[in-house]
C-alpha cells in the first residue's frame, strides 16, 4: 500500500470520471461550447451583460408579441416600427450611469443592431452594445 | 465495533455523500456550470467548458468510491485536491470583491456569502484530511501481506 497503489487509484478514479464527461461533450443538450464566438462591432457577451448588474438598462428590440412571451427582467420594447411610442418610456429609463444592451431573437436577426445604431445616432448615447447570441443565448444561460 | 469506528464510517459516507450530491446537482446543466466557472475570471472558455463537463462526474465517481469505501485513499486525495482549488478560487473571489454564485451547487446561489462558502470548503477540508489519516492509521495496523509462494 505505497504511493504506487495511491497513483493507480487516483488514475482510475479520474479514468472513470472521463468517460461520462466525454459522453456528455458529445450529447448533452446543455453541453457548453469550447470556443466562444468572437464578439461583433459593438457587440457585449452576456455574462459581461450580467456581471453590470443593475447599471444595465435591457431593450427589447423584438416585436411586441414575442416581447409579451418572455424578455430580459426589467426589459423595455423597443422596436423601429414602435419607434417614437417606445422612446419615451426608454429615455426616462436611462441616465449617464446606465449602460444600454439591446438584443433581439438570436444571432441571425439585424434588428438589436439597427435599434443600437438609431440610439447612438439619434440620442448621442455612447454606452450602447448588443447582447451577443441575442434573447436565444440570455435564456441558456438563466438557470 | 467501537464507537470512534462507526464514526469515522458516518463521516465518510457523509463527506462522499456531500460530493456526490455537488456533482449531481451540476451534472444536468454543463452550460450552466460553465458560466459560472467563467464568472471567476480565472480561465478561458475552453478551460471552463472542459472543466464544467468533467468536474462534476470526478466528484460523483470520488464521492461514491468514498462512500462505498473503495479506492478511498485515491478518493481522498483527488477530492482533497479539488476542495484546495475551490477554495483558493473562492477566496480569489473574494479578495476581488466579485460578486458571484460560487458554482458550489447547482441550486446554491448564494451571491454575496463567499466567506461562508470558504468556511464550509475549510470544514471538508479538515473532514477530507482527517480521513486521510485514519486510512493511513488503518493501513499501518493492517497485517502485511503474505509472501508469494
Amino acid at each position: 500500500m505505497g504511493l504506487r497503489s495511491l497513483s493507480k487509484e487516483i488514475c482510475l478514479l479520474c479514468l472513470l470520471a472521463l468517460l461520462p464527461a466525454v459522453a456528455a461533450a458529445l450529447w448533452h443538450p446543455r453541453r457548453p461550447a469550447f470556443v466562444t464566438p468572437p464578439l461583433g462591432p459593438g457587440e457585449v457577451h452576456g455574462r459581461t451583460a450580467r456581471m453590470w448588474g443593475p447599471r444595465v438598462l435591457w431593450v427589447d428590440a423584438r416585436a411586441g408579441r414575442e416581447f409579451d412571451k418572455g424578455h430580459v427582467r426589467g426589459a423595455l420594447p423597443l422596436s423601429e416600427d414602435q419607434w417614437d411610442q417606445q422612446l419615451k418610456a426608454v429615455i426616462e429609463a436611462w441616465d449617464e450611469s446606465r449602460i444600454v444592451v439591446v438584443y433581439c431573437a438570436s444571432d441571425l436577426c439585424r434588428s438589436a443592431h439597427d435599434v443600437a445604431d438609431r440610439l447612438r445616432r439619434e440620442m448621442q448615447w455612447n454606452d450602447v452594445y448588443v447582447l451577443q447570441g441575442g434573447w436565444a443565448q440570455w435564456q441558456r444561460m438563466l438557470p | 465495533m467501537k464507537l470512534s469506528a462507526v464514526l469515522f464510517l458516518l463521516l465518510r459516507v457523509g463527506v462522499g455523500g456531500l460530493f456526490v450530491w455537488a456533482g449531481v446537482s451540476k451534472v444536468g446543466d454543463p452550460f450552466r456550470f460553465s458560466q459560472q466557472i467563467l464568472n471567476y475570471h480565472l480561465v478561458d472558455q475552453p478551460v471552463a467548458a472542459s472543466m464544467a463537463l468533467y468536474l462534476p462526474w470526478l466528484e460523483i465517481v470520488c464521492g461514491l468510491s468514498l462512500a462505498v469505501g473503495r479506492w478511498r485513499r485515491g478518493a481522498v486525495a483527488v477530492l482533497s485536491v479539488l476542495i484546495v482549488i475551490f477554495t483558493l478560487a473562492l477566496l480569489s473571489a473574494w479578495w476581488r470583491r466579485l460578486d458571484l454564485d460560487c458554482g458550489c451547487f447547482a441550486a446554491g446561489g448564494t451571491p454575496g456569502s463567499l466567506g461562508w462558502r470558504v468556511l464550509q470548503d475549510l470544514l471538508i477540508l479538515a473532514a477530507l484530511v482527517t480521513l486521510a489519516v485514519r486510512n493511513r492509521m488503518l493501513a499501518r495496523l493492517a497485517p502485511p501481506a503474505a509472501p508469494a509462494s
